[in-house]
C-alpha cells in the first residue's frame, strides 16, 4: 500500500513522529499504517534522520562526579576475569567480529543480530552472563558440555553427549564444582547411560566465582573436567 | 583506551564487553548529559535520564544499524525519547520563559563558538534558511520536547499554526541538509 488517504494523514503526522512529540493516539494511528506502507516508513525515516541531527545542537556538559561508575554498575554485568575465555559459543561469532574490529567496523548484520539476541535473552531472564565450556576426559576427548548462567537464579548444568572418542561408561558419577578460591562443592549425582546424561540445578554462587566442574566416578577417581 | 571507532564500541557494548562499555560511556557521557540537561533543566533529573539512556543503549546495542545514522545521533535520539517520557509525566503547563531563554542562549552560544565545527556548520546553515518562526517552533519541539500544543502556548499561536510551523520547518531542514550532502 503506497497510496490512499492513510498516506496523506501519516505524512502530515510524520514530522511530529520524527521529533518524538506526537501524542499516543496519533502515534498508534500512524503505526498501524506504517506497518504496511514501506513508502511512508522511508519518508518517516528520512525526517527522523534530520530531526536527530538537531540533537547535536545541545551543549555538552560533564555529568556529576561518579556518573561513569554509576552507569557501569548498571550496565556492566558482574563477571570474573575470565569473561572472554568463557564467552559462550552462542556469542563467539560476534566476539570474533569484535576482535577483528581493531578500529574498523567489521561486524555483519548477522553478527549484530546474534549479539542483540544474546543481550535480549539475558535481559528477559534477569541474567548477566551465559557461558558454556567443554567437558573433557583423559587425553582431552570431548565428553559433553557444562553450561552456566549468572542471573536470578544462577544455575549450572552438565550435559554428557557421545563424542568422537570413547564415551563415558554408563554409571553414576558425582559432579563437583571448584571455586576460584579452591573450595570443592558437591553438585549432585549424574546418571550416564549409553554415553548420554544430564543434570544440574540452581545455585547460590555467582557463576564467575567458579573455576572448574569435575566428574568423579564411584571410586572417587576424576574422569572429566571443564574449565569454567 | 582503545582507538576504536564509535561503531566498534557499540559492537562491544552489544557483547557486554566491559572495556568497550567503559570507553563508550566515557566518550558520550557529556553529550548525553548535556542533551538531557537542555531538555529537563535539572541536573539530578538529567543524570537519571542519562543513566537510563546508557542502559537502553546497552540493551539495544545489537539493533544499532550504521546505515541509518551515526552512533552519536542514535544515542542522542534514545536520550531524547527518555527525556520526553519523563517530561510527559512531569511537566506542568507553566513554563518559565526566562529559563527557556537562558537554555536557548546557552545552546546558541555553543553553536556560535563553533565548539563542534563540521557537523554543526551544515546544520546551522540549514537552520538559517528557515523563517524565524519555523526555526523557533522546530527547536522548541526538537530540543526541549515541547508538543505542538505547548509550542502554540509558548508562542501565543493556535495549535494548527504551531503544527504547520514545526512540520514545514522540519521538511525544509531536511531539504537543505540533502542539498548540502550533494
Amino acid at each position: 500500500m503506497t497510496d490512499g488517504p492513510g498516506c496523506e494523514r501519516v505524512r502530515e503526522l510524520a514530522p511530529e513522529l520524527a521529533l518524538g512529540i506526537a501524542d499516543g493516539e496519533e502515534r498508534a494511528e500512524a503505526l498501524e499504517h506504517l506497518a504496511r506502507c514501506p513508502d511512508c516508513r522511508r519518508y518517516l525515516s528520512e525526517l527522523s534522520a534530520s530531526a536527530d541531527e538537531l540533537l547535536l545542537l545541545a551543549p555538552s556538559h560533564e555529568p556529576p562526579a561518579g556518573f561513569e561508575q554509576r552507569v557501569r554498575a548498571q550496565i556492566v554485568p558482574r563477571r570474573g576475569r575470565r569473561w572472554r575465555r568463557a564467552l559462550a559459543p552462542v556469542a563467539a561469532a560476534a566476539a570474533a567480529a569484535l576482535v577483528a574490529a581493531a578500529g574498523v567496523w567489521m561486524a555483519t548484520d548477522s553478527d549484530r543480530e546474534l549479539a542483540d539476541r544474546y543481550a535480549e535473552t539475558l535481559a528477559t531472564a534477569n541474567g548477566d552472563y551465559f557461558a558454556a565450556a567443554p567437558l573433557e576426559g583423559a587425553g582431552g576427548r570431548r565428553l559433553g558440555t557444562v553450561f552456566g548462567y549468572e542471573g536470578n537464579p544462577s544455575w549450572c548444568m552438565v550435559v554428557i553427549e557421545p563424542g568422537e572418542g570413547a564415551p563415558l561408561p554408563s554409571g553414576t558419577y558425582e559432579m563437583q564444582l571448584v571455586t576460584e578460591d579452591g573450595r570443592r562443592i558437591p553438585w549432585g549425582a549424574l546418571e550416564v547411560e549409553d554415553g548420554t546424561g544430564s543434570a544440574g540445578h540452581a545455585m547460590e554462587l555467582d557463576y564467575h566465582e567458579l573455576a572448574e566442574m569435575r566428574l568423579v566416578d564411584s571410586s572417587n577417581e576424576e574422569v572429566a573436567e571443564a574449565e569454567l | 583506551m582503545w582507538p576504536l571507532s564509535d561503531e566498534a564500541l557499540v559492537t562491544g557494548l552489544a557483547l557486554g564487553d566491559e572495556e568497550a562499555a567503559t570507553a563508550f560511556v566515557r566518550r558520550f557521557q557529556a553529550r548525553v548529559f548535556g542533551l538531557a540537561l537542555t531538555m529537563v533543566g535539572d541536573r539530578a533529573v538529567a543524570e537519571e535520564i542519562a543513566q537510563e539512556t546508557f542502559l537502553r543503549a546497552w540493551r539495544h546495542a545489537g539493533a544499532y544499524d550504521p546505515r541509518r545514522g551515526r552512533v552519536t545521533t542514535w544515542l542522542l535520539s534514545i536520550a531524547r525519547n527518555v527525556a520526553i517520557d519523563h517530561l510527559r509525566m512531569r511537566r506542568t503547563e507553566s513554563i518559565d520563559p526566562d529559563e527557556l531563554r537562558r537554555r536557548e542562549s546557552a545552546m546558541w552560544a555553543q553553536v556560535d563558538a563553533g565548539e563542534a565545527s563540521g557537523e554543526l556548520i551544515d546544520l546551522r546553515e540549514a537552520l538559517a534558511t528557515l523563517p524565524a518562526e519555523q526555526r523557533r517552533a522546530l527547536l522548541l519541539a526538537a530540543l526541549y520536547g515541547f508538543t505542538a500544543r505547548e509550542v502554540g502556548a509558548i508562542e501565543g499561536s493556535p495549535l494548527g499554526t504551531a503544527k504547520t510551523r514545526i512540520r514545514s520547518g522540519l521538511i525544509k531542514l531536511r531539504e537543505s541538509l540533502e542539498e548540502t550532502e550533494k
